[in-house]
């Protein structure tokens, strides 16, 4: 009988447009940044995994010591597209119309406790078709804190990533 | 009617220098391994397990951690202070480690057995990540109150690639 191997795939990781430089400090965790929406409609990947770093002001004066920082994951809930509560999908300015909406219409993927010291928080790599339990057609990421001061000025500080995952059979 | 039944190929020792690795108390710094790349192999799953040692100085009871960290990007970029090398680490704070990697597993030893060999279960990379990561490398903490053992060779840790076969 011929025999073929099923083996995983990786297409090439992307950044996510998503401008963190300067985000402002929301004490509420209402507002924040969304990025601009990745779609998987033509490429059909089965999986996506997110991950990256996010930086708290790294000057004076010092972030919030217990000051949160969340990445939330947004999808499509039709293929219009139409996104949840005031999601655009385009690389903006959010707030959402309160906090308890975009907990129920998003998916957490990581959240981050503070100190004040000066250092970046890395998001170790996430399935997104484990976070939502099958791969979004249209989707991206929102980040909000309250870490008391803007995060970085510098876009160096920053980098979300997104890598497409697919099956081969050969 | 078509067969789909796993393949396994051969499995492979980690390259992590774990001889005389020191106790961490505070848990923030050991040893990180090279890191295994699945790019080219694209393996559906690793199975990741091995044997601890501890040392001949133990103060108390204590345990191995092993974790498990994943490239972000496909550079590819590691978090906090991994480097994707065989070398110390010494991560930002505790917080920082649990927060950016997966726990594999906690091997608890006892201070009244010191240089006894102790097992890690294989468990699946897969399963840890919820995926399969493209680069990954474990990171080893001494936990056990004592440096681990000086024993060449009696600290290995293997990953065991997987995948399936269809036949038609």
């Amino acid at each position: 009988m011929p025999s073929s191997s099923i083996k995983s795939a990786y297409a090439a990781s992307v950044a996510f447009t998503i401008t963190l430089a300067n985000l402002a400090s929301s004490s509420t965790l209402v507002a924040g940044r969304e990025s601009t929406a990745v779609s998987n409609a033509s490429d059909l990947y089965l999986d996506f995994f997110v991950g990256g770093k996010i930086s708290p002001t790294l000057g004076s004066p010092s972030p919030t010591s217990g000051g949160l920082i969340d990445l939330w994951a947004y999808a499509s809930i039709n293929d219009t597209p139409l996104y949840p509560d005031t999601v655009t999908g385009s690389d903006a300015a959010i707030t959402f119309t309160s906090r308890e909406i975009l907990i129920s219409s998003m998916r957490r993927l990581w959240t981050a406790a503070i100190t004040a010291a000066a250092v970046s928080y890395w998001i170790p790599p996430i399935s997104l078709r484990e976070t939502f339990g099958f791969c979004p057609r249209n989707f991206g990421v929102v980040v909000v804190h309250s870490t008391g001061q803007p995060l970085s000025s510098s876009s160096g500080d920053h980098a979300l990533y997104y890598t497409p995952m697919y099956n081969t059979v050969g | 009617m078509d067969t789909v039944k796993l393949a396994l190929p051969a499995s492979i020792t980690v390259t992590i220098t774990l001889t005389s690795l020191a106790n961490s108390a505070t848990g923030v710094a050991g040893r990180e391994s090279n890191a295994i790349s699945n790019a080219s192999d694209l393996y559906w799953d690793y199975v990741v397990g091995g044997k601890l040692r501890t040392g001949n100085v133990l103060t108390g009871n204590g345990f191995f951690e092993i974790w498990a960290h994943a490239a972000v990007s496909d550079a590819p970029l590691y978090v906090d202070t991994l480097t994707g090398s065989d070398a110390n680490v010494t991560f930002t704070s505790r917080a920082m480690l649990t927060n950016c990697m997966r726990q594999l597993a906690q091997v608890d030893t006892i201070s009244s057995a010191v240089g006894r060999v102790y097992w890690m279960p294989p468990v699946s990379i897969r399963e840890a990540f919820g995926f399969m990561p493209r680069n990954f490398g474990l990171v080893v903490i001494n936990r056990t109150t004592g440096a681990a053992s000086g024993v060449a060779g009696s600290n290995e840790l293997y990953a065991w690639g997987r995948y399936w076969t269809e036949e038609r």
